[in-house]
């Protein structure tokens, strides 16, 4: 069997855990994550994506390229991981897909789509969701639950990855952004390489424990004012973490256009940047449909200069 | 010596001056209870250009437009003297709920001291502890007679509310039969600056009653409206200097426009105290099923609930208006766009940020009113 996964789903962490388990239970599952160049005309056609932000109509035109390919197209309804909300885009992402594939000619109409709701607080929350993926996959032939649902890696794994991919640079500059964004070459407009290419290491805050994180963006929640959605807990606890434990030689936000997230994580970003009066330089990049690398470029040039600047000074 | 000083304090400055936002007309709400109460308030001054401009400025181009609107009404407004600031709060997932926790850090940094006050959009535990937390050196500042004075202060502020809802309703109806619809402007202002300044639950009833009166003098041209539904993020649907006076510029075309949130049905929502108004919302969200399989949260859901009661009741369109980058409203558009298809009803959607597009929505409605008229006629399928 063939299962679509767009590969923009791949940036969250239980998603990828969630293909190991499948993959574990059904070895002759087989995963497709972009389409082959044949369908891309399948991307060409009128979509109803609105003005979301770029990320969000790439995962569409992903999985609507995906489904002439796949028996199945699993997308799931991500509302929460770890006990925290996801922007309210992912809650109608299979809506929307399923409202584009309705509108196509062909037999690609017919694929089905398992939508899962995912709201997880809990390892329960997990094993239940783990069941209702399974059960919309594999219907009458379901997979004995023999293993157990994956573990996420721990924290003092995580840190041995992030010392060896660091050790290589004397310097090293904090990426701060969505994981989806961060993954992506195509939305990230391949800034870790170019940043690596010139010198200087990548802290995301993906590379750091998210428990951790989660802790220290709690230090700034007040009562109901708790920032509720886990991407926006993930940037504002590594900006915290790596300035306070890591001393980077810089930070970069990387955020896309018109994300509603980040635009109020952007406003806390710089207020706590206000606070370290100027030790750290940092910059904001934001990336939209149209950007282009020479851009992002000559933004990097001129910020690893003002860094080279201070490091003289 | 001493004393006299602390004293002539307490007199000008030793209670709270107290702080709104501006939302349609709920200034008249808050500023009844603020008089009732025997507390001094700073109306903000109305939204201009300029207030919109304040509010981008310390914000960021992603930012949605109500939260630009309302923390140039607060930076305007604690600049004339205000140090307290009341604001409706709402939940996640949509942005409004960490509002104020936003505005509070950028009025910081910006240097102003003030308390803040956040009447929960949802009750929940949290925010009744926050509410407490809140008040705790507010209520320091308050005298008995103030917190006698609040049963009636509330009741007055809600019956006022009430009717002039009441009564935007009615204008929004008489703007598009009206043969002079600057008339109904005329009267709508009259009318709310009656009902601001009536000072018992009587005299809000007389008034509201003779304004009703003076409404259904005015005389009508007799052609039969246009009738469109105007959903969105609530907000945008509340607040004319946010939504373009959208309601207007469509009644002075000859469209009749039904609202579908109001100050006080926001509040009843919130409360969750009045069981049919929480039904009428479940048999909405059903309505939306076919589209959205889950709450994608805030008014997504519904705006596309309305649009197919709309569709169901044979209005002649659908106006949605949401704030640029509004991620549940975003989705609704999109949504929309099949509906729209699928039923065979027009909808216009109007993303909203800058304040100088006034030629372009004037535009967009006079196309969409054609739209309507012509599908109203059987030219168009």
């Amino acid at each position: 069997m063939k299962i679509g996964l767009p590969v923009e789903l791949l940036s969250f962490e239980w998603v990828r855990r969630l293909k190991e388990d499948v993959g574990r239970l059904v070895p002759d599952v087989q995963f497709c994550h972009v389409a082959a160049e044949a369908n891309s005309g399948l991307q060409t056609r009128p979509l109803s994506e609105g003005d979301a932000c770029f990320p969000f109509k790439k995962m569409i035109r992903t999985a609507m390229a995906l489904l002439p390919e796949v028996d199945r197209l699993l997308i799931p309804r991500l509302v929460r991981l770890d006990g925290h909300l996801l922007c309210p885009n992912f809650r109608a992402f299979p809506d929307l897909v399923i409202m584009n594939r309705d509108r196509l000619p062909g037999p690609e109409k017919a694929t089905s789509i398992i939508d899962t709701v995912v709201d997880i607080s809990s390892r329960e929350d997990e094993e239940c969701v783990r069941a209702e993926v399974l059960k919309g996959l594999f219907a009458s032939r379901l997979p004995a639950q023999r293993m157990a649902f994956p573990r996420p890696e721990s924290a003092e794994a995580k840190a041995a990855k992030l010392s060896a991919k660091l050790a290589p640079y004397a310097k090293n500059i904090a990426l701060i952004g969505r994981a989806y964004m961060l993954q992506d070459p195509h939305l990230n407009m391949g800034i870790p390489e170019i940043l690596n290419g010139q010198g200087y290491g990548v802290v995301t805050p993906q590379d750091l424990d998210f428990q951790t994180l989660d802790q220290v963006a709690a230090r700034n929640d007040y009562y109901a004012k708790t920032m509720y959605w886990r991407g926006a807990r993930e940037c504002l606890g590594a900006f915290m973490h790596v300035t306070e434990e890591m001393a980077p030689a810089g930070i970069i936000y990387l955020l896309s256009f018109n994300c509603g997230v980040d635009a109020l994580v952007r406003i806390e970003l710089m207020s706590l940047h206000k606070k370290l009066a100027g030790k750290i330089p940092m910059m904001v990049l934001v990336g939209d449909e149209h950007s282009q690398r020479e851009h992002v470029v000559t933004r990097l040039e001129a910020f690893l200069d003002v860094i080279d600047g201070i490091t003289t000074r | 010596m001493e004393s006299a000083v602390a004293i002539l304090y307490f007199l000008c400055v030793g209670i709270m001056k107290v702080t709104f936002p501006h939302l349609g007309s709920m200034y008249i709400f808050c500023k009844a209870i603020a008089e009732e109460a025997g507390i001094p308030y700073v109306l903000p001054p109305p939204t201009t250009d300029k207030t919109r401009e304040i509010g981008e400025f310390h914000t960021n181009e992603s930012v949605c437009l109500p939260l630009k609107i309302i923390l140039g009404n607060f930076i305007e407004a604690l600049d004339a003297g205000a140090d307290t600031i009341v604001m409706v709060g709402s939940g996640p997932p949509c942005r409004l709920g960490l509002y104020d926790r936003t505005i509070k850090i950028i009025l910081t940094d910006l240097g102003y001291e003030f308390r803040w006050l956040t009447i929960p959009g949802i009750f929940t535990w949290q925010a009744f502890l926050q509410n407490h937390d809140e008040t705790k050196e507010l209520r320091r500042e308050l005298t008995i007679a103030n917190f006698l004075k609040f049963p009636r202060a509330i009741m007055i502020g809600w019956r006022k509310m009430r009717w002039c809802e009441h009564l935007e309703g009615l204008a929004a109806k008489k703007r598009a039969v009206a043969a002079y619809p600057l008339e109904v402007e005329r009267w709508l202002q009259e009318a709310l600056a009656a009902l601001d300044k009536a000072r018992s639950l009587l005299a809000i009833s007389r008034v509201g009653k003779k304004s009703v009166d003076a409404l259904n003098e005015i005389k009508e041209h007799g052609r039969k409206p246009l009738k469109v539904m105007m959903v969105g993020e609530v907000y945008t649907v509340m607040e004319p200097s946010i939504n373009m006076n959208i309601e207007q510029r469509l009644g002075h075309q000859g469209v009749e426009v039904e609202r579908s949130s109001y100050f006080s049905s926001h509040i009843r929502r919130g409360s969750r105290l009045d069981k049919g108004l929480l039904k009428e919302r479940a048999e909405l969200m059903e309505l939306a099923v076919p589209y959205l399989k889950y709450d994608v949260g805030a008014e997504c859901n519904f705006s596309v609930a309305e649009t197919v009661l709309a569709k169901k009741r044979d209005y002649d369109g659908v106006v949605h208006v949401y704030p640029f980058s509004c991620m549940p409203e975003t989705t609704a558009a999109s949504v929309l766009s099949t509906v729209a298809t699928e039923l065979g009803i027009p909808v216009l959607s109007l993303p909203l940020d800058r304040k100088d597009m006034g030629l372009r929505i004037d535009t967009q409605i006079e196309a969409f009113v054609d739209i309507m008229h012509m599908k109203r006629s059987g030219h168009l399928l």
